[in-house]
């Protein structure tokens, strides 16, 4: 039982307009507009002689695409954006339900418990990479004990090359999980009770009613659980590169690396803008995909 | 209650905006008020050095030029290049800087950075003060001088050392020997700990790759920037860093460990042995004095062929606002009352002729043979080039390869040679 | 208020502590390597617990002369993002709660899209900016950029949070003569309490954790904050553990505290007014 004025009860007046507008006006000034310079620029490049931008159209972007180590750069990112979304869904949903149950003996431990969860969230960027670092560390505390269970004499979490991107996946979940776990719990939470209650009293199993009424019910929630962290996750760089710098051998080099070190560290402007506009474009081109099939079928209203 | 509520947040967000927008102030990059003139000086040094010093070098300076003022704009080392180059780009390059070598071909597409040749042309006394080899060509234009310049020896444990009782190394085979003296008298399960990590590319290049393969007597580079050193010689290096870790005399997993691993194992007197540059003392001192430091003298082969000498530098803004003042400090650093203090207390050998040849300097244990070593005619410095740091980065990734397993050491040198020289002749 | 699910007693209490055994377990790591001695970093079989116990690397901390100040900036740079987040996201998330926006969708759309680049790309842009508009190196420049980096994400959870909240609480308000200004403030404001201290946690999070930003539009221990202040402390190889460890603690202390006594209405916050 949801009230909202869709529209004003006096038709198509804009009095909203005026709550809505500073922060709009706030983000063109402050974001859009640094960011559109990046658009124009990529369509130059940085003169070495002349010391400014030349236009030279598209040929930022070809010289890009013929970059084997790019692509590379791409792939990676979508492994990793992948692994992360997956894996915060599947912790989220999971202590979203732990924390939901009823099993809990009274309601201050679980209270306690769902703080003492946050906590991941509350640590820098660089605490958490710094802390993973040293837990990794060939001779630290995780190694040691992984490897003397698997009889090795070290686990390579940072150097083996099949491994690290699977180490660091595991830091950014660790890292961020709270939130989406909150938001998760938040759906759970305001499910109406009524629907559980009858389909109990109807014979319905656990599970059943968990995949034909929690599911579908959750399905909005979950998908901009889904949204918001793609888009997040897909242009990460601080956490994975404070730890690995996208090494060894490029194992974990994300898309956001390569624009760093080939664009910007080298001075190359319009080189680094198209790769942004780029980056962007796979996001927006994707994210408009998924809107289109995840939420087209939903009813116009929201 | 509610409207007092409502009143306190509205004052708590009223007090915080105003509070934040009168806050901080304005610190122009160079300028003049009066008669008064500014410049700015950038550096990662502070820590290193200590505040003492770099507050000494200033007060100094402006005591002798009363109508200039120098300003430090100073950040870790980390994140320098960024800021440093994020200045450049937005047109407010300091007037003098701290740099590597690696970070000049992208500095210099910025147009930011002065040629230095015209300046050490006109002042042949100033130019005769500089070793010749801390003098940095790019594009055989001079864009920046080494303000210290070393090679790297092998830092050790005293106390480990002595409660390990084997006779120190003074050859490539002997380190291997005493590696294995290490393991077998109980005292440190590992002897050595090398920095393979692809993170410090150019130390990779610089202390495992070039440095032995320096002093064993073979070629870097060819007299036209191409890679040499991909040769036998090079293969042999390789192999007997592998034959090290693999023999179980060297910490594990050698492509993961940094440099700060080694500091931090070495503060905790667990490490006794690491190769690195004279710092190694002080920086460890920093967390631990009670551990006590020495050098190892420079190897037999070392002596005979030379070494592969690094440095970090300092460089002149080409659009600077107050270039005579700029030019005044930057000279001024190179003077011997500056350098033979930094010389004494940071222990690093700064880049003037007279302050190295000093009586105390060649007494010095560390100082002593660095000096000796940067004297030696064998010895080489490489100069930077387009895309320099790709290419050390491709270097050390090949080299982490060849130590992980997936490729043989020469096939791992031949394909680092390819991209070296592939990125080298590049745009 | 439950969607039970069948989980046994005691199995879900060996999962509950699992789950939070693998959550914990780095930040009591960090705990301890903060209270362990040098000597002992290092020891073989790795420990958690040190034998030692000192406060020695907390005391290397301190002596750092400016901490105190870098203290003071990050408080006041967070105190600033939050007020501002908090005045825009709420009137901004209220109008599109309760209001026709023209291409609304379109708008909150854009609005979350902004989130798109690598935020390393806006370096130079910023640095620009701020040196043209005479505010490098001040306060402001870093509430406006933390403000812009938190933003979108406020107004959806405040937008969220007010079509929870029924519309016929403010039309009564109005309906007895306040305007609708009023109306949000001193009736669906303190309903919606706990979105605004979601919000105003996020915010604070984001300004005192921020790094990339500080570093490069401050230079001075007037205005740096404490992010900024206590990477100098590394030098450019001088990273020692515990002390790397206490800089954390010491880093997460405040916000804890914050959290401790706030968290029940974050949470109520992210998740939603419903319930209680």
């Amino acid at each position: 039982m949801r009230t909202r004025s869709r529209r004003a009860r006096a038709g198509r007046d804009l009095r909203g307009a005026w709550f809505v507008l500073p922060s709009v006006i706030f983000l063109a000034c402050v974001v859009l507009y640094p960011l559109a310079q990046i658009f124009p620029w990529s369509l130059d490049t940085w003169s070495e002689q002349s010391h400014s931008f030349v236009y030279v159209g598209l040929r930022e972007f070809q010289r890009l695409f013929a970059q084997a180590e790019f692509w590379h750069s791409i792939r990676i990112t979508f492994q990793f954006t992948v692994l992360v979304v997956a894996g915060h869904l599947v912790i989220a949903w999971v202590l979203a339900e732990v924390l939901n149950s009823r099993l809990w003996p009274t309601n201050m431990l679980r209270n306690l418990v769902r703080s003492v969860l946050l906590l991941p969230w509350i640590f820098s960027v660089s605490a958490a990479a710094l802390i993973w670092g040293a837990l990794y560390h060939p001779i630290g505390f995780t190694s040691w004990y992984t490897s003397h269970l698997l009889g090795v004499t070290s686990v390579g979490f940072l150097s083996n090359t099949s491994l690290v991107l699977f180490s660091v996946v595991f830091v950014i979940l660790w890292k961020f999980y709270p939130l989406y776990m909150l938001m998760i719990l938040g759906g759970l939470e305001s499910l109406p009770q009524e629907v559980f209650e009858a389909a109990r009293v109807d014979g319905v199993s656990g599970r059943q009613s968990f995949i034909h009424i929690t599911l579908p019910l959750m399905r909005g929630l979950t998908g901009t659980v889904i949204l918001v962290d793609f888009i997040t996750t897909f242009i990460h760089f601080d956490l994975v590169w404070i730890m690995t710098k996208g090494g060894p051998v490029d194992a974990t080099y994300l898309a956001s690396f390569f624009l760093y070190e080939r664009g910007l560290q080298t001075a190359s402007f319009g080189y680094a803008s198209a790769i942004g506009v780029f980056i962007a474009l796979v996001i927006g081109v994707l994210m408009y995909l998924y809107i289109l099939f995840f939420y087209g079928r939903e009813a116009e209203g929201q | 209650m509610r409207f007092r509520s409502t009143a306190l947040v509205v004052l708590f967000v009223l007090a915080g905006l105003c509070l934040a927008w009168s806050g901080g102030k304005q610190e122009g990059a160079g300028g003049s008020t009066g008669n008064k003139v500014s410049i700015t000086w950038d550096l990662w040094w502070i820590p290193e050095w200590g505040q003492a010093n770099v507050d000494w070098i200033i007060s100094n300076f402006e005591k002798m030029h009363p109508d200039i003022t120098v300003s430090t704009i100073s950040s870790p080392y980390d994140p320098y290049r960024d800021k440093l180059q994020t200045l450049m780009q937005s047109g407010s390059t300091p007037d003098v800087f701290g740099t590597e070598s690696q970070w000049i071909p992208a500095l210099s597409k910025l147009g930011t950075v002065k040629d230095l040749g015209p300046i050490l042309d006109s002042d042949p006394s100033f130019k005769s003060e500089i070793p010749a080899s801390a003098i940095i060509h790019y594009a055989g234009v001079v864009r920046m001088i080494y303000y210290y310049e070393m090679g790297y020896h092998f830092a050790y444990n005293v106390d480990l050392a002595q409660k390990i009782g084997a006779p120190l190394p003074d050859s490539w085979q002997g380190l291997k020997d005493w590696l294995a003296a290490v393991k077998s008298s109980g005292v440190a399960q590992y002897g050595l700990a090398l920095q393979f990590n692809p993170k410090d590319a150019d130390h990779v290049m610089g202390r495992l790759v070039f440095t032995p393969l320096r002093q064993l007597g073979g070629k870097l580079l060819n007299d036209d920037g191409s890679a040499a050193f991909n040769s036998d010689l090079g293969v042999q290096v390789l192999e007997y860093w592998k034959s090290l870790i693999d023999a179980g005399l060297v910490f594990p997993d050698p492509v993961a460990t940094t440099e700060n691993t080694m500091y931090d194992m070495m503060a905790s007197s667990t490490l006794p042995m690491q190769l690195n540059g004279p710092w190694v003392a002080s920086t460890v001192h920093q967390s631990n004095p009670s551990v006590k430091v020495a050098y190892l003298p420079p190897f037999k082969e070392e002596v005979a062929n030379g070494t592969f000498l690094a440095g970090s530098g300092l460089g002149l803004s080409n659009n600077s606002k107050q270039p005579a003042a700029a030019l005044e400090f930057f000279k001024y650093l190179w003077s011997e009352p500056v350098t033979s203090k930094l010389i004494a207390s940071v222990h690093l050998p700064f880049t003037n002729v007279k302050a190295l040849a000093g009586p105390d300097v060649a007494k010095d244990p560390i100082l002593g043979p660095e000096v000796q070593m940067l004297s030696n005619p064998n010895s080489v410095s490489i100069n930077p080039f387009p895309n320099m740091e790709q290419a050390q980065e491709a270097l050390a990734n090949e080299v982490a390869n060849y130590i992980l397993g997936k490729k043989s050491a020469k096939q791992a040198l031949d394909d680092a040679a390819a991209t070296w020289d592939k990125l080298r002749t590049q745009e | 208020m439950r969607a039970g699910r069948s989980a046994r007693g005691p199995l879900f209490g060996l999962l509950v502590v699992v789950i939070l055994v693998l959550s914990v377990f780095p930040v009591l790591y960090a705990f301890f390597t903060a209270l362990t001695p040098a000597r002992e970093l290092f020891v073989l079989p790795p420990k958690i617990l040190p034998r030692h116990w000192t406060l020695d690397p907390y005391g290397a901390v301190f002596q750092h002369r400016e901490y105190l100040r870098y203290f003071l900036n990050s408080l006041v740079i967070a105190g600033g993002t939050t007020a501002l987040c908090l005045i825009l996201a709420s009137l901004a998330g209220y109008g599109f709660s309760r209001f026709w926006i023209p291409a609304k969708r379109v708008v909150l759309a854009a609005i979350l899209l902004l989130e798109m680049f690598p935020g390393v790309i806006l370096l130079t842009p910023y640095y620009r900016l701020s040196q043209d508009l005479h505010i490098y190196d001040t306060y402001i420049v870093l509430v406006l950029i933390d403000s812009g980096l938190v933003l979108p994400i406020s107004i959806w959870l405040l937008k969220n949070f007010f079509d929870t909240v029924p519309a016929s609480m403010e039309e009564s308000a109005m309906m007895d003569g306040s305007s609708r200004l009023q109306a949000l403030v001193y009736v669906i404001a303190p309903l919606a309490r706990p979105g605004l201290i979601a919000v105003a946690i996020m915010a604070f999070l984001t300004a005192w954790n921020e790094f990339m930003f500080a570093l490069i539009l401050t230079n001075s221990p007037t205005v740096s904050p404490l992010t900024y202040g206590l990477a100098e402390l590394f030098g450019q190889y001088n990273v020692q553990r515990n002390i790397v460890m206490a800089i954390t603690m010491l880093s997460v202390f405040p916000l804890l505290l914050i959290f401790i006594f706030l968290q029940r209405h974050l949470v109520r916050g992210i998740m939603g007014g419903s319930g209680k």
